[in-house]
């Protein structure tokens, strides 16, 4: 009896959470800058049209496994999702979000509009550019190069155009200034330091994946970049770099003693906040250097995309695709700092007074690369951060670090799933 | 009563254990938990993954130094607060700093470990700061390989030692004060009392201490994932760490079912083998303390 009553009670509180699933929209966001960014505007959404949203916020590093896990489930309970664009490829290989292309075919579009930043936009598809739409780009991050234009300016540099440049640069001006390092790298194993890496990696003409997907990492000249890094470059780095992640370096920089480094634009709002930073005024936002070849910054911007198994996906698509519009992208760069995917909101006037690095993200967003585009990326990343970070450390050689890793990744590819 | 209780049992143990097993033998990840069956592919990979075993001989260091530190540190303070009683200001002394050492093992060991991070920072840290004032440093604590290991384990220390302190109090409390009379009335020194007769009658709580604190320390993770991530490279990755990083890093679920299943079978053969000694002592013990 006693048990039926409780049979009851539990399948009542299940009926009940259904009644208010159907009204509300559940979106699932990272916590941080970005994920502040979409409650703010979900807030917005809900003045304007009454559409209820709920926020289910997780932890940057649970966030992948969250939606991975809740997109496979039936019905979702996520109806929107944020995706750091790395994570797309496997999320939309196994249909787990929505082809969004009827959706705009209703309203008699072909899809995404042409002001989104191509290389933004080209994300979304899978494959990578051409094939299905599966999500539309909200956050347009990539990699900057942040630098002191005053101290470079003291000692008649301009901005380095090549990572050569930036050794030799650093070297002499920290023989002038011994209390400043020149470049710090994100070396912490995993993440950190293969996004920190891959810039160099590609301005020395070295990749990780061919066009086919094949691996093509242990290269001369991928060799030569490693090389580089843990030698010239790590010598004009503070000591401690094999485990600084974007924090550490952000905190040197705007403590005023580091010159140059790669970050997120998230940070630049910091770096001109005088409650925060020593330098403000004194830095310079723009591209990366480049090497054998020009350089090129690492896209990673954060997508919406909808869940295949909601069940309110035509409301959840007018969500995302009211986010991602021109109007709403101002607004939230506006509040936020959170960088644009759109030209027409870079080449805003009033965005532009307040961010005069604008033309400088943009060049960098639309010249930007992506991390290979395969599902199996964050095995692949995981390895490769271990044998980079080994290589770093000096445990092992570049050629040791690079057959190894190659070997590892070749593995990975083979491996069924 | 019985079977709803064997229910839950089965419920909340048997089946995962069972399902457990049975992922050892397939390939998944979360999308989907049938998988395909992959034999005994999962095994192989485990003889020939150079980072698995560099995870497990991590820890297998880790343990043994971090528990060997603990136990001689809890010992020390145990003897030294068991050995000072008399006046009413002594036990009051002895009150408080009873309390404050056992002030770290209450704390959640994700919040020391982030304060600890922050002492070791290489250019912002206390400690290094610290060490500035006379000239030395900056120390790479957690950059350098041999050292991350060196901060996980004084980390891991400075937590736990607590523990052993308190267990062997008790211990020391619950002793029998006849053998120490005989042996001041036979003239032993200090020493000697507590090489012949406290630590051969300590041994089984000390073993006991031992194994549970090795227990807990084969299965380090909080630590490594605030202070490490088990980097640099893998210098300080330990087995819980690798199993976390396949599972939900790289959802290969079969993979880390199979490294959990070793995992177990490792840390039930060494209990097994500490409760033996365990066994041996104690049926040996009666004899060696008749006087």
């Amino acid at each position: 009896m006693k048990l039926a009553a409780l049979f009851l009670t539990t399948s009542l509180v299940a009926a009940a959470q259904n009644l208010s699933a159907a009204r509300a929209l559940t979106v699932a966001i990272n916590a941080g800058v970005e994920g502040d960014g979409l409650k703010a505007a979900a807030a917005r959404y809900q003045k304007l049209t009454g559409t209820e949203i709920q926020i289910s916020e997780f932890p940057y590093n649970n966030l992948y496994s969250k939606i991975l896990l809740g997109l496979s489930g039936s019905p979702s309970p996520f109806d929107v999702v944020m995706i750091d664009d790395p994570w797309f490829p496997k999320l939309a290989e196994q249909y787990l979000l929505e082809d969004l292309t009827p959706y705009y075919k209703q309203k008699k579009l072909d899809g995404p509009d042409s002001d989104f930043v191509p290389a933004s936009r080209a994300l979304g598809r899978f494959p990578y550019g051409k094939g299905r739409l599966h999500a539309l780009p909200f956050v347009g991050n990539c990699k900057m190069f942040f630098y002191r234009k005053d101290i470079l300016k003291k000692y008649g540099f301009d901005a380095p155009k090549t990572w050569f440049e930036v050794v030799d640069f650093s070297k002499k001006i920290m023989a002038k200034e011994p209390s400043l390092y020149g470049y710090a790298m994100r070396g912490e194993k995993g993440n950190p330091i293969v996004v920190n890496f891959l810039p160099v990696l590609w301005a020395f003409g070295g990749d990780l994946l061919d066009q086919d997907g094949k691996i093509v990492l242990n290269s001369a000249q991928a060799i030569e970049a490693l090389k580089f890094y843990v030698g010239p470059l790590k010598s004009v780095a503070p000591k401690g770099v094999e485990n600084f992640n974007a924090d550490q370096v952000a905190s040197l920089q705007l403590q005023g003693q580091l010159l140059m480094a790669t970050n997120w634009p998230a940070w630049i709002a910091t770096f001109n906040d005088p409650n925060q930073s020593k330098v403000v005024g004194k830095m310079e936002f723009g591209s990366l250097p480049g090497a054998q070849k020009p350089g090129r910054s690492v896209i990673g911007n954060w997508l919406v995309g909808v869940a295949r198994n909601s069940d309110q996906k035509a409301r959840a698509f007018e969500f995302i695709h009211w986010l991602t519009g021109k109007e709403e992208q101002r607004i939230n760069a506006l509040e936020t700092g959170n960088p644009p995917t759109r030209v027409s909101v870079y080449n805003d006037k009033e965005l532009l007074r307040k961010n005069p690095h604008y033309p400088a993200q943009l060049k960098a967003l639309s010249s930007s690369k992506p991390r290979p585009r395969t599902p199996r990326w964050m095995e692949i990343e995981n390895v490769l951060g271990i044998h980079l970070s080994q290589a770093l450390i000096g445990q092992v050689t570049p050629e040791q670090a690079l057959g190894a890793a190659e070997v590892a990744i070749s593995q990975i590819l083979t491996r069924g799933r | 009563m019985l079977v709803p209780s064997l229910a839950g049992l089965f419920v909340v143990s048997v089946y995962p254990t069972l399902f457990l097993l049975r992922s050892c033998f397939y390939q998944m990840d979360l999308t989907g938990l049938e998988g395909s069956f992959v034999g005994l592919d999962h095994f192989r990979r485990i003889a020939s993954d150079a980072l698995l075993w560099k995870a497990l001989a991590n820890t297998a260091v880790i343990t043994a130094i971090a528990v060997s530190l603990e136990l001689v540190l809890g010992l020390g303070a145990a003897l030294a607060v068991h050995g000072s009683t008399g006046s009413p200001r002594a036990s009051l002394g002895k009150t408080m700093f009873r309390n404050i050492l056992i002030m770290p093992m209450v704390l959640p060991p994700i919040a020391v470990a982030i304060v600890w991070r922050l002492m070791y920072d290489t250019n912002y840290g206390v400690i290094n700061g610290f060490l500035s004032y006379f000239g030395l440093g900056p120390v790479p604590w957690l950059s350098d390989p041999a050292l991350a290991v060196v901060s996980l384990i004084l980390t891991d220390a400075w937590q736990w030692t607590p523990f052993m302190f308190l267990v062997l109090l008790a211990g020391l409390t619950a002793l029998p004060e006849e053998p120490y009379e005989a042996a001041m009335i036979d003239g032993a020194s200090a020493w000697q009392q507590f090489r012949d007769l406290t630590l051969p009658l300590l041994r089984p709580v000390i073993l006991v201490a031992v194994l549970i604190r090795m227990m807990d320390c084969l299965r380090l993770f909080d630590t490594v994932y605030v202070l490490t991530r088990g980097g640099p490279g893998n210098a300080t990755e330990t087995i819980s760490y690798f199993i976390y990083r396949t599972a939900y890093e790289n959802f290969d679920l079969g993979y880390a079912a199979a490294v959990s299943f070793l995992t177990l079978f490792l840390t039930l053969f060494l209990s097994k083998l500490f409760l033996m000694i365990l066994g041996i002592k104690e049926r040996r013990e009666p004899e060696d303390v008749r006087p």
